[in-house]
């Protein structure tokens, strides 16, 4: 009966223009008979002849004026053209969602906190009034916010955060009102609704004073977010905020982040191994595929994949198994849109020959050291067809799915990096600018070990990146790190550097047959 | 939908309710009597014959008796009862072509004032149709001594003629004809109008003038003939202009004849309209 109540109350609130509207219109034309009916005929007749041309005329003058209004004004800057969706047509259930677990689990807690609002409020809990769903993009934050909405069975409003930012300041907290406004209502006819605002950081970022005024329009939007979340306000409506980012979480404003705005933090990290194997089985139930396919070699293949990668790859696979013709999805087809979404698409005959013998003795270079020396990973596959701006590549994946990498990884890398370098040198006693990439990448590594991880020999302890850290305001400067500390970390990384070098020189040139026996098998098939 | 439907009901009510006259036919006399008395505070007399409605009112100081002209509070009575007559002859069921007003004055018998309308004209110019000063160029105007008009006032009787379309038209344009020989800038003052009078003469609309050029010595205005070729010729513009408005082809042929100097011009219904656009002359 209350629900009723509070539905014709918002019925009314809603068609008020309409019914005032209708009514003037009844008025207007009881007036119009009474005045007809106090006319002479044949007043009365010159009036109802002439009423089409009026009407015509009237009509027409209302066209201009709203295609003058349109076009000058568009209804108003502040404009909110957001409509409902209601829960129930999203038809996003939580069986849908795969491949992240955790999260999923933690967001069923909320639709049923969601759901047993009444019973929270008798125990005395207070309502969740925002969730912040993080992590990389493609993990499916707003697959499960739309989970969240089907399940709970409430109206859903879908905003991007970036729709509030405008050149004009006071536009986005504008548009934040209307939204809280009329989400608010929604909650009070149908007990509450979800309010999911994708990419929040364009927002969210922690807000930022300029005597110049830069940023004003974001600050005063996310001001206007945050009242709306945890202001002062007169009732307490059920309206659910949820709040999508990639960004990190230590660059969105702590007012937004404590509780009592967003309560509950869900990240949505990268599929482990058991979800990327349900995410193959998923999206691989879509095409026809050969069932002999190993879908545990495929997850262990697919590491660190995003679920909107793996259902990228099997896209791609069905299009290249349409585009040589297969009746159905195999392993090479699989494995070739991995290259594919990877590394993008071959470039044949991009390199004179000479320039391809060079790049198979580089690729073979960092095989064979991958191969040999490497203790996480596993080469998977050697190319010397140029794709993405790379002559050639050795691809590798971890032989597990390791969360931390020791000493002898590090070095693996660096060694494995610098095995181009050294093949191309054995080989022709001078390299080429192809060891840029493979430089940059092992120095960094090495800079790291020394400077950041303490993996060096001099016994330096710590991070040492941090003086001269512009991100951290409390970091100590650059010139409170002392000359000489620095003079010996340099020296460390430069001592790893040789270290690694040498290590792989010998190697290589113990190994050499197993390289040339690789340059040949490459160029043959000119993999 | 409940809405469109309910303006659509109303609409055709609105309709139907337009349908009934507001002066029926059976009461259109006492109509325009009670209407005159209420509005206007006058006393008429109405008479309906055939599709002529006949309108009569006594008003004592009708002319200012130094110029001779009607008296401006004399005028707005008889205006106010020519829209009553309108009002009546519009919203009512009985056909009415034209309707006459005659105004006297008690004390001076046999002088009128007669005003006559064509009901087409009304219509036309309520609809905006025509403009306001044509609609006033359609009024036939005349002021006359009417012998007749003494026997009815001793009799107390009031008989009117039945107004043919015809008679209508020719009166109109001999009425615009003189008119436009005093009013206009370039004629007024130049040409004496003592007669013009047009009728229906079998299938020729015969208009008879007399009229004459002022300020010229005997022997030009008898010897001159410029000047009498343009008489005829503005004259034979007037009549086929009326003819023109009110799509009356009723004739063979148009006959201008000036009594003043015994000339005619004579214009088939074919020629008119060669002649109206300049593709013909005639002498």
């Amino acid at each position: 009966m209350l629900i009723l109540h509070k539905r014709i109350k918002l019925f009314l609130l809603d068609h008020w223009i309409k019914m005032a509207i209708g009514s003037a219109v009844v008025l207007l034309i009881g007036a119009a008979i009474y005045g007809l009916s106090t006319l002479e005929s044949f007043y009365r007749h010159m009036t109802l002849a002439t009423l089409p041309l009026q009407i015509l005329i009237v009509a027409v003058n209302a066209m201009i004026f709203v295609y003058m209004y349109m076009t000058v004004f568009r209804g108003g800057f502040a404009k909110l053209d957001k409509g409902l969706v209601k829960g129930e047509k999203i038809a996003v259930s939580f069986n849908d969602v795969i491949g992240i677990d955790e999260a999923k689990q933690e967001s069923w807690e909320v639709v049923e906190l969601i759901k047993d609002r009444r019973k929270l409020q008798q125990i005395g809990g207070q309502v969740i009034k925002g969730i912040l769903m993080m992590g990389p993009p493609g993990c499916g934050k707003t697959y499960l916010a739309k989970a969240i909405a089907t399940e709970s069975g409430i109206p859903f409003i879908s905003m991007s955060a970036s729709e509030f930012t405008e050149i004009f300041v006071g536009v986005g907290a504008s548009r934040m009102r209307k939204l809280f406004k009329k989400a608010r209502r929604l909650a009070e006819a149908h007990g509450g609704c979800i309010v999911f605002i994708d990419e929040l950081d364009a927002i969210g970022k922690k807000r930022g004073y300029s005597y110049l005024g830069q940023g004003q329009e974001t600050n005063a939007t996310q001001n206007q977010l945050l009242v709306e979340m945890d202001g002062l306000k007169q009732k307490q409506e059920n309206v659910i905020v949820i709040g999508a980012t990639n960004a990190p979480e230590d660059t969105l404003d702590e007012a937004m982040l404590r509780p009592g705005r967003f309560d509950r933090k869900v990240y949505i990290d990268r599929p482990n191994l058991e979800g990327r194997e349900s995410l193959f089985r998923f999206y691989l139930t879509k095409v026809k595929h050969d069932e002999k396919l190993d879908i545990g070699r495929l997850a262990r293949r697919a590491v660190r994949k995003t679920p909107a990668d793996i259902m990228n790859i099997v896209k791609e696979s069905a299009l290249i198994a349409t585009r040589n013709k297969k009746d159905i999805v195999s392993l090479k087809e699989i494995s070739d849109a991995m290259d594919r979404v990877d590394w993008g698409i071959k470039h044949r005959g991009f390199m004179t020959p000479k320039e391809r013998e060079m790049v198979a003795y580089h690729e073979a270079g960092h095989g064979v050291i991958l191969y040999m020396l490497h203790p996480a990973d596993d080469v998977f596959k050697i190319s010397i067809i140029s794709r993405k701006g790379y002559l050639g590549a050795t691809m590798h994946h971890p032989k597990e799915e390791l969360q931390t990498r020791n000493k002898d990884a590090y070095s693996a890398d660096i060694k494995t990096s610098l095995a181009g370098y050294v093949a191309e040198k054995i080989k022709y006693g001078t390299t080429s600018n192809g060891v840029s990439g493979d430089f940059m990448k092992s120095m960094q590594q090495a800079h790291d070990m020394v400077w950041r991880l303490g993996m060096g020999k001099s016994g330096l302890v710590g991070d040492y990146s941090i003086y001269g850290n512009t991100v951290n305001s409390n970091a100590p400067s650059a010139t409170q790190l002392a000359e000489s500390t620095k003079e010996k970390l340099n020296a460390e990384t430069q001592a790893i550097m040789q270290e690694c070098l040498k290590e792989v020189e010998e190697l290589l040139k113990k190994e050499w047959n197993i390289v040339e026996t690789l340059v040949k098998e490459l160029l043959e098939r000119r993999a | 939908m409940i809405l469109n439907r309910a303006i659509l009901l109303l609409v055709f009510c609105i309709a139907f309710a337009s349908c009934t006259p507001t002066y029926p036919k059976e009461r259109i006399v006492e109509s325009v009597q009670k209407l005159c008395e209420k509005e206007y505070n006058v006393d008429v007399e109405v008479v309906i014959e055939g599709s002529t409605m006949g309108v009569r009112i006594p008003l004592e100081g009708l002319f200012d008796t130094e110029t001779l002209q009607i008296k401006p509070e004399a005028f707005d009575k008889i205006t106010g009862v020519m829209l009553s007559a309108s009002r009546v002859a519009l919203s009512s069921d009985r056909s009415i072509d034209f309707y006459t007003v005659i105004t006297y004055d008690p004390k001076v018998p046999g002088a009128e004032v007669v005003m006559t309308r064509y009901i087409f004209d009304l219509r036309r110019f309520f609809l905006g149709d025509i403009s306001r000063g044509e609609f006033a160029k359609r009024m036939v105007f005349d002021v006359r001594f009417n012998p007749q008009a003494i026997i009815d006032t001793w009799l107390g009787d009031f008989t009117l003629k039945d107004q043919s379309f015809t008679e209508f038209i020719c009166e109109q344009t001999s009425r615009r004809i003189q008119d436009e020989f005093r009013e206009n800038k370039d004629l007024a003052g130049k040409f004496k109008v003592i007669f013009c009078k047009g009728s229906l003469d079998g299938k020729t609309l015969k208009f008879v003038v007399d009229i004459s050029r002022e300020g010229l010595p005997v022997s030009e205005l008898i010897h001159g003939k410029a000047w009498h070729g343009e008489i005829l010729e503005f004259c034979m513009q007037k009549i086929c202009y009326v003819a023109y408005i009110y799509s009356f082809k009723d004739f063979d042929e148009i006959e201008v004849f000036n009594k003043f100097d015994n000339k005619s011009l004579i214009i088939s219904k074919d020629e008119i309209s060669k002649w109206r656009n300049r593709r013909i002359r005639i002498d």
